[in-house]
Order: structure tokens, then sequence, then C-alpha cells
């Protein structure tokens, strides 16, 4: 459990001090907090979930100028996803399940649920800092970042999750 | 009583969603009158100190690159050095630009995806900076100084679309205003040019000094697309921004050493 909060913690900071003030091939933002959000283990109805969003958001804003800005995607998000999980998956298994992961969910219903969810976040995200969401440069960035976000949200399951799940998780 | 009770302890989940979703609304239509306050300042501080250590590093892996940016910068010194010599007119330019000091600061901080994006750069009121400096580097104008203090400052960017830059047609001295549109970093527009001129695409627009923040001459950018709206009497011009803000690293603080004689005087003039 130990590991999990100092990746956490690590992941955090990558994302304010390095991975904010980084687009890569100038359309591109990386953003592992919306990995935890994703992966994150879904309760009915809870409120702890709501505010892990809201206070992840708002210290990514305290030091990216931003304040309000990623609070309110990453509140939106969490909230989206706990509804959109339960259409995806089924109430049930959902509950059962210690993290949203690859490992557990399957591959197609791991796109099908987290896919979704990136669109989202990028979306807002381009809407809330650009003001405009209905420009080709904007259409590009949400669709290269969500993308490219699946793909680093992959690698980090693999490379990580693995080893926790036969130790730690299960 | 009892059902109020009921009805928040049944809907808990959605009421705490719409409490926290208004809790962020409110900083984000806030943000701005936020950023006015002194608290930004302190946080300045802290944010600043963070972005310095964090930039130190990035620089490092920038040296090459940043090595060939002060070459050209010296090349094109060298140049005007010896243009200065052979030219009357430069003569009297450069005797103009001399009521200017430039402060090199580093930049520490800097965004462009947003709508309203600010640079945080490494000085502050401790080396002389005043909140409406300009801001350039050796490829053109960057900005203008918003907030300073001790150690560091913030710079409202070119790349904000409530920011205006006095500027003028290099070729045909035409006095316009160049201000960006939110849509795309490395294009601003040119406004208020009458359609009566004669423009080119590839046309320098340059700063024009008017507005006692920026020298005049400094590059903003080279006209790339010129349109005529019939429903109007200037042009729709998009200009090719000749600062990189993906690359910025190192800017002059552009002090105006008789800034507040000018504007006194025009006050006198406006008054009477």
């Amino acid at each position: 459990m130990r590991n999990n909060i100092l990746l956490f913690v690590f992941f955090v900071f990558l994302q304010i001090f390095v991975l904010n003030k980084i687009l890569f091939f100038e359309h591109i933002i990386l953003s592992p907090i919306i990995m935890f959000l994703i992966l994150y283990k879904y309760q009915k109805d809870s409120k702890e979930s709501l505010f892990l969003g809201f206070f992840l958001g708002l210290l990514v804003d305290v030091f990216n100028n931003s304040l309000g800005t990623y609070s309110i995607i990453c509140l939106i998000v969490i909230y989206f996803r706990n509804s959109w999980v339960l259409k995806i998956i089924g109430e049930e298994k959902t509950e059962e399940l210690e993290l949203m992961s690859i490992q557990e969910l399957g591959s197609l219903k791991f796109f099908y649920y987290s896919f979704p969810i990136l669109f989202l976040f990028y979306s807002l995200l381009s809407l809330l800092e650009s003001e405009s969401i209905i420009s080709l440069d904007n259409i590009i960035f949400v669709i290269l970042s969500s993308v490219a976000n699946y793909i680093i949200m992959l690698i980090f399951q693999y490379l990580f999750l693995k080893f926790n799940f036969k130790n730690e998780w299960r | 009583m009892r059902n109020l009770i009921k009805f928040i302890s049944l809907y808990n989940y959605s009421i705490t969603f719409f409490i926290l979703l208004f809790a962020s609304s409110y900083f984000l239509i806030n943000e701005n009158f936020i950023l006015k306050t002194k608290y930004f300042n302190s946080s300045n501080y802290l944010s600043g100190s963070i972005f310095y250590y964090q930039s130190s590093i990035i620089n490092y892996f920038n040296l090459e690159e940043k090595n060939m940016q002060l070459e050209r910068e010296n090349k094109k010194l060298r140049d005007k050095i010896i243009r200065s010599y052979s030219s009357i007119k430069e003569d009297v330019d450069s005797s103009l630009n001399r009521n200017y000091n430039y402060i090199k600061a580093e930049v520490l901080n800097n965004s462009v995806r947003k709508s309203k994006n600010y640079i945080t750069i490494n000085k502050g009121t401790k080396d002389g900076l005043k909140e409406g400096m300009g801001v350039i580097s050796s490829k053109g104008v960057v900005g203008k100084v918003k907030y300073v203090s001790e150690n560091f400052a913030t710079v409202i960017s070119i790349l904000n679309t409530s920011f205006y830059v006095s500027s003028i047609l290099k070729k045909t001295n035409t006095l316009s205003s160049v201000n960006w549109d939110g849509v795309n970093p490395k294009t601003l527009k040119l406004l208020y040019v009458p359609k009566h001129i004669d423009i080119r695409k590839g046309d320098e627009i340059i700063s024009s000094s008017y507005d006692s923040i920026f020298p005049k001459g400094i590059s903003i950018g080279k006209i790339k697309k010129i349109r005529k709206d019939v429903n109007s009497n200037f042009y729709d011009i998009d200009i090719l921004s000749t600062q990189d803000f993906y690359n910025l690293s190192t800017v002059y603080i552009v002090n105006y050493l008789l800034v507040d004689e000018k504007i006194q005087l025009e006050k006198i003039t406006d008054e009477k």
C-alpha cells in the first residue's frame, strides 16, 4: 500500500512540475492524474471519490495558475466515471473490483470504459483553457492527447500493477 | 424537518457533487480576481521557487539550442552596430532607443494553451522590475509585466486575448494593433489596417513605441494571410509571430527611463 501512495505522489508531482509545462509535438499533454481517476476503486455513491477528484484538481490548479479549471474537470470526470462504469460493467460486478484496471476488466471493456473518460477530460480541458473546442487545433489536441494517455495508461498498468496485484491489491 | 433530513441523506452524493461543482465554478469565474490579490504574489514566491529549480534542470538540456540562439543574437547585434555607423537614420533611432534599459531574465514557467497565458520570470522588484514594463526576447515582443513580487514576476503574454500591442507596418509606417484571438499560438491578428493601404504577404510588423512599453522597431511578426471583409473598412489580417512561445527561455525586460515624464506630460495636456 505504501508503494502505491508513493507512486501516486510521484505522478502527481510529475504532472504538476513537468508534464503540465510540456506540450509534446505541440498537441499532446500527458496527464497522470486522469489515470488515477480512471483506476480508482468504484464504490456506490462514494463521496470520497468526489472529494479526491476535487482536491486532486485543486492541487494541480494551485501550481498551474489555473484556479478552478482542473478541480471542475476532475470533479465532472469522476462523477461521469461513477455512472459510466455501471453502464459498461454493471453494479454488482463493479463493486467486486478492487481497481478499474485492464487486468480486472479485460482489454475491450477497459477501452470502452476508459477512452470516453479520457475524451471527456481533454474536451473539458480544451474548452476551459482555450475557451473554444471547435477549432481544428483543439480537436487534434483532444484526440491525440486521449490516445497518448491511453497508451501511457496501458504501459503503466503492465509495468506497475501486475506485481501489486499478486501482493497487495488482492 | 424529518423529510428534509431524509432527502439530504438520500441524495447526499449528488448534493456533495453540486456543492463541490459550485465551489470549483466559483474559483474558475473569480480566477482573474484572485490573481489580482496579494495572495497571488505570495503564492508566486512558493511556485516561483519551485519553478526556478525545475527550469534549471530543463535549461541544462537546452544548452546547445540556447548557445545557438545567443550566437544568432550576437550576429544580429553586430550587424546593427555596423549599420548604425553607416546610416544617419539609424543613429537617430539608436539615440531614441538609448532611453531604454534592458534587464535579462529567465523564463521559469510559460503556458501557451490557455486563452489567457502568463509567463513567470526570475526577476522581481529587487532587480528593478515594475508593473507595466515591456518584455521582449531576441526574436521579438513577448508581453508585459503584470505582477511583481520581490524575486519573481508574472508577464501577461502576447498570447493572451486581452492584451493589445501598439504596432506599425514597417513598409508603410501605418499604425495598427496586434492581438491574439486564442486559436493558434503561432498566429496573431493585426487590427485596424485600413483597406486603402497597400500590404503584401510577408510584410513585417514591428512595435511602435506609442504605448511607452516597447522601443520602436521590435519585431512582432510577418503578414501570413490577408482577407477583405465587405462590411468593414479594415483588413482582416493574420500574422505569423516571430516569437516561438514553445521555446522561450531568456527574455529582456524593457525599462523605459522617460516613461514617468512622458505620462506626466500627456496627463497635463489632457487636463488642459
